[in-house]
């Protein structure tokens, strides 16, 4: 058994026999079940655990409460774990943070000697700025030294297991003292479905280390004995419009309550006097928690310095668990509790400690009247001991009620900010609302001296008071301000222990009142989280076609188009477009948007929202459109195929789907025709059989007579493939004879392979997307929103024939087409060669005269044309065949030829072979 | 003009569909048996260990090859068309009813999704289309092909779903019956409520292997595992019998 290990405590969390053994900076330690990292080592007589952010100076336990930046260690790898709050497990190798070489030796620790001309207040600003130059080598440096811990290099080291759960409730309480476990108690019992949470391993709050541990533990059982969902350890992390994220574990609960219950409770405050950060110095409650639920002494003779009767209690609790508690330093003149104190107890009433003296550690502390206003009187006397036991008063933990929207007001009787105002179904209960109020005593105000005693108002950001009255001094005289400025509340306690310090030292500065100074605006997360976490599972889901597995197996190249991931291409899109050209190729075109157009007034609703005649087509018949806005604007292109009377089957561009399907239920809506429109985008897949042989290899597997005769171009026809029910369109996309099947898409899978391995005269083989779009390009067939953009108009885009103003229905878009009909646009859509080794990047600016005049939208080398060719928008008067004009590229121009007809088979004889 | 085109039956026999999620199915270790008409994932483990996943845990099963039929018309002729087939009317909002051991509902007051056993879904088309045939303003679509299920069954099936939804899957909020249309698993889906301790979720056949990822992984942490069907159809059996003895 550890020295420091105290006799069986009442209501203690260690398993007392059962040890667990574990390193510290590579050495062996042994703990008890149900420790923490720190009270482990606190029971090993480990006392400084850490250094300090800015200074390197040595850090102890403080608040033993998961609040403050004091045990910060890294755990197996990982930084930032608190130790105090971190259970101990079996074989967890513990290091220590921000220290080099070592914990006990670091060097960084001259900033604190001698760095102080280059560390005032804001130094970021003022220092290491001159000269210019040297800033790279200043900024390498402070990377180096900053930061607390450093992540493993590799992703893959640095990645843990994150859930997010979604948990629905009526009631949520966040605090599990008695006033959270009484009134998630209430709740449940009148029938709400309540979860708990509270931020410690076991519920109960501050009963469990002031004497009424089994009242909690029943408490407990109560709450879990009507069904509460407990979430402990768990976190609340903030509010979002009534979403509260708990963090427990690896998994972050989005509780949705119809009412939020905040029972937090009270953080207690430190005070300010000079060493106020030496290891050693605890908060009343810090060496409470560690005497109480761990059996370990905080320290063998303590100093009580308190402002109210916390002290007083927490020295009778110190005495009784075996600590020799040799004075209370006491800031009121005659304390009322002090009648409770046992004989052997000093009080020293009416005075504050002035400093904490050591270098390591405390070794005693010097002792001094408080005057009036708090202004303390020369050292009075010298008290040799090794624990300082802090109460400053406690300031509300009311984060999550001010994010929720409460107001903030100081309350005089307790020298706290409390929230006010609830905004509606939130509820505060027990002391987060700041009722308790008792006999306090001045908060004394002690300065940090020439002799270099610090007096901390911010622990985890190294503020010192003199840091806050210079702020004040250069004119950052607001809360807000000085947080800026001072980074003060910024660290990882988030102002929970020096919001308050701050305040009443601001205010002292400026001769106000900290009602006046107010606290800075309280923002998520409010406990410090993993940024995994926050992220959750890395997952990126999109669409795949039912053929996804196919392409992989071979070899394609998966990228992202819109929200589907495609094969981009097998390996060479160029020799796979050629390969279409002189033979055959399948291309899985199932992204294009697929739907059913049904009803008695589905030709008219199409004549309405194409700017074509589609109505007039005949069944089994199929014909371009491009679908405009009302403003005559291009938004997408495809196929509308005629399959009855009633019926049409409508395609559309991969990443148009989507939006062509609301813009045609909108319509629809809007004027109330009878049409039924389905989406068939997952329903159907579809593939492009492609290539002047596409014929051959698709006439032996299928019933359909697939003759140029019998199935001419832009026809449709329904038969077996390959044994499955297919559609099949005679479209011509990649400007060669091609069979568009489409079918459903759980056959896919079974009609690919059947067509790629098919053993027979044609060679039929897979063609990516990129291949697709040469193919295409060789043929100007464009891609609305790659070769268009919100102003483009058919007429621009040279498709003034698909726009017919003679229709006799109204269409969308229509009068705006009729008026740039008669208006030409500033520029119009070509296409244009160049030579082979001059492509050039799409977006390329199109230069004229020296000066920008279009922009290049597509550009590819065409392996079967043997040059480059593109899309480009160019002035009206450059659009006739032969003009040229120029493409920046690089720093260079690069020539360009216009022409407005296909590069490949202009006259279409191949598509409509 | 016949649809057929839309139908995995459509062939008329000889052509075994296959489930979008085949492909993940099988390099997760499935078992494939073909089953009315589909090649469905039997097993992945041993039947004790995949019954035990279920009654511990949660099994997740691909449903894939149920029958999904969607009626459409316009809102009153739908009504209408549902009154003549289903004993109580139209379901309510959020609501299924049972169609001849089909589960029914209005994803929109034009529009009722029908989901039933792959076996029965010839019989429930021509049921749907006989009626349709008497109602000119309505019709029936076959999009079997377009919707993927996922069944989750077993006592932490909730907890699987609250990590992969944020809709209410409390039992005094989504009751036994009760359908909702939302975000699950990261993609577009339709949750259904069937019996106790059993959902399915209803995603585009496009977005099911990436929905399927994302529910195995997110179900991992609670001993959840994919099963096949055949598990599914054991313990309902055995169920059965219990009930019956």
């Amino acid at each position: 058994m550890s020295a420091r290990r105290l006799p069986e405590q009442p209501g203690e969390l260690i398993r007392r026999g059962r040890e667990i053994g574990f390193t510290f900076d590579g050495t062996e330690r042994r703990g008890l079940e149900g420790d923490t990292i720190a009270s482990a080592l606190a029971a090993d007589g480990q006392r400084v655990l850490s250094r300090s952010f800015k200074y390197h100076r040595p850090r102890g336990l403080f608040c033993c409460s998961g609040q403050c930046p004091n045990c910060l260690v890294d755990v197996d790898g990982a930084p930032g774990v608190r130790a105090c709050t971190e259970p101990l497990r079996e074989g967890m190798e513990v290091r220590h943070l921000n220290a080099w070489p070592s914990l006990e030796f670091d060097a960084m620790r001259a900033v604190d000697r001698v760095g102080r001309p280059f560390t005032p207040p804001g130094f970021y600003y003022k220092t290491f700025m001159r000269p210019r130059r040297l800033w790279p080598l200043y900024e390498r440096g402070i990377r180096r030294v900053a930061g607390l811990g450093r992540l493993p290099a590799e992703p893959s080291e640095r990645q843990t297991r994150a859930d997010h759960r979604t948990r629905h409730a009526d009631v949520l309480v966040v605090g599990g003292g008695r006033a959270g476990l009484e009134a998630a108690a209430d709740a449940a019992a009148a029938g709400a479905d309540v979860v708990l949470a509270d931020d410690g391993p076991v519920l109960g709050g501050r009963m469990l280390w002031s004497g009424f541990q089994a009242e909690a533990a029943a408490l407990a059982r109560h709450v879990a004995e009507l069904g509460v969902e407990v979430l402990s350890p768990g976190s609340a992390l903030g509010w979002f419009h009534g979403l509260v994220p708990i963090w427990q574990d690896d998994v972050i609960h989005r509780v949705r309550a119809a009412s939020l219950v905040v029972a937090t409770g009270t953080i207690p405050q430190p005070l300010p006097f000079r060493g106020n950060d030496l290891p050693g110095v605890l908060l009343c409650d810090g060496a409470l928690r560690l005497a109480t639920l761990y059996a370990v002494a905080p320290g063998t003779r303590a100093v009580v310095c308190t402002i109210d009767d916390e002290g007083i209690d927490a020295a009778i609790s110190l005495a009784e668990a075996g600590v020799e508690v040799a004075a209370i330093v006491d800031s009121r003149p005659a304390p009322a509790g002090a009648e409770r104190l046992s004989s052997g107890v000093e009080l020293i009433a009416g005075s504050t400690v002035l400093e904490a003296h050591g270098r390591a550690e405390v070794r005693a502390v010097s002792v001094a009247s408080v005057e009036a206003g708090g202004i303390p009187g020369p050292t009075a006397r010298r008290i040799e001991c090794d624990l300082v036991a802090v109460s400053g008063g406690r300031a509300p933990a009311a984060s999550l009620l001010m994010q929720a929207g409460a107001r903030v007001a100081y309350h005089d009787a307790t020298g706290a900010f409390v929230a006010a105002d609830l905004p509606p179904g939130v509820r505060a209960v027990g002391s987060v609302r700041g009722i308790e109020a008792g006999e306090r005593g001045p908060v004394p105000s002690v300065r940090g001296d020439r002799s270099g005693g610090r007096c901390f108002v911010c622990l985890c950001e190294d503020v010192t008071e003199k840091d806050v009255n210079a702020a004040v001094a250069e004119g950052f005289d607001s809360i807000e301000l000085a947080k800026r400025y001072l980074t003060a509340t910024m660290g990882p306690c988030q102002g929970r222990m020096c919001q308050l310090p701050s305040a009443r030292s601001i205010a002292r500065e400026t001769g106000t009142d900290p009602s006046e100074i107010g606290v800075t605006t309280a923002r998520p997360p409010i406990a410090a989280v993993p940024l995994g976490l926050i992220a959750g599972r890395q997952h990126e889901p999109g669409s795949r076609s039912a053929l996804d597995a196919q392409h992989r197996e071979l070899g394609g190249a998966m990228d992202w188009a819109g929200i589907w991931r495609r094969a981009y291409d097998y390996g060479d899109p160029g020799a796979e477009a050629l390969h279409v050209h002189r033979e055959a190729g399948l291309i899985d075109v199932s992204p294009l948007g697929k739907f059913l157009v049904q009803g008695p007034d589905a030709a008219e609703f199409l004549d309405r929202v194409y700017p074509n005649r589609l109505s007039t087509l005949d069944e089994m018949r199929i014909r371009y459109g491009v679908l405009v806005t009302e403003a005559g604007r291009i938004m997408d292109d495809g196929t509308v195929c005629r399959l009855d009377h009633e019926t049409f089957y409508v395609t559309t561009t991969t990443g148009g789907s989507a939006a062509v399907l609301q813009w045609l239920r909108w319509w629809l809506a809007e004027w109330g025709m009878e049409v039924r429109i389905t989406d068939l985008t997952g329903t159907l897949g579809a593939m492009n059989l492609a290539g002047p042989r596409s014929r051959d290899a698709l006439a032996p597997l299928t019933e359909i007579d697939v003759g140029g005769e019998a199935f001419p171009y832009l026809h449709a026809r329904t038969g077996r493939v390959a044994g499955v029910e297919c559609l099949v369109l005679r479209l011509g996309f990649v400007g060669e004879l091609g069979y568009e099947i489409h079918m459903p898409s759980v056959h896919a899978r079974r009609l690919w392979s059947t067509i790629l391995g098919t053993p027979g005269p044609v060679d039929v083989r897979p063609a990516g997307l990129e291949a697709q779009r040469i193919l295409r390009l060789e043929k100007q067939h464009l891609i609305p929103s790659q070769d268009t953009d919100s102003e483009s108009t058919p007429y621009g885009a040279s498709l003034p024939w698909i726009v017919k103003l003679d229709k006799e229905q109204d269409f969308l878009g229509r009068w705006s087409l009729e008026m740039e009909s008669d208006h030409p646009g500033t520029e119009k859509l070509v296409g244009f060669t160049a030579p082979r080794d001059q492509a050039a990047e799409e977006g390329a600016a199109v230069v004229v005269d020296g000066a920008p005049a279009g922009r290049v939208t597509s550009c590819r080398v065409s392996e079967v044309l043997d040059r480059t060719v593109g899309l480009a928008w160019v002035p009206p008067e450059l659009a006739q065949d032969g003009a040229e004009f120029g493409i920046a590229s690089n720093g260079s121009i690069l020539p360009a030829t216009v022409t407005t007809e296909p590069f490949y088979d202009p006259e279409g004889e191949r598509q409509r072979a | 003009m016949s649809l057929g085109f839309l139908s995995p039956n459509g062939a008329g026999g000889g052509v075994i569909a296959a489930s979008p999620l085949e492909p993940w199915l099988r390099e997760a270790g499935a078992r494939f048996e073909e089953r009315d008409g589909w090649r469905v994932a039997t097993s992945f483990r041993s039947a004790p260990d995949e019954l035990q996943t279920i009654r511990v845990a949660a099994g997740i099963a691909d449903r894939s090859a149920m029958g999904k039929l969607e009626l459409q018309g316009p809102p009153d002729a739908l009504s209408s068309l549902l009154t003549s087939i289903v004993p109580g009317g139209p379901p309510g909002p959020g609501e299924t009813t049972d169609l001849d051991g089909a589960l029914l509902w209005l994803s929109s007051p034009d529009r009722a999704l029908a989901v039933c056993e792959t076996a029965d879904t010839t019989s429930l088309m021509g049921l749907l289309e006989s009626v349709c045939g008497e109602s000119p303003h309505c019709g029936v679509v076959d999009l079997t092909a377009g919707l993927a299920g996922i069944e989750l069954r077993g006592p932490r099936a909730g907890e699987l779903l609250e990590r992969i939804t944020a809709i209410d899957v409390r039992p005094s909020s989504l009751v036994i019956g009760a359908v909702r249309a939302g975000s699950v698993a990261e993609v577009p889906a339709t949750l259904l409520h069937p019996d106790d301790g059993t959902f399915l979720i209803l995603v585009g056949a496009q977005e099911a292997p990436d929905a399927w990822a994302i529910v195995v992984d997110a179900g991992a942490p609670l001993g959840a595992r994919p099963v096949g069907v055949d598990a599914l159809v054991q313990l309902q059996t055995r169920s059965q019998a219990v009930a019956h003895a």
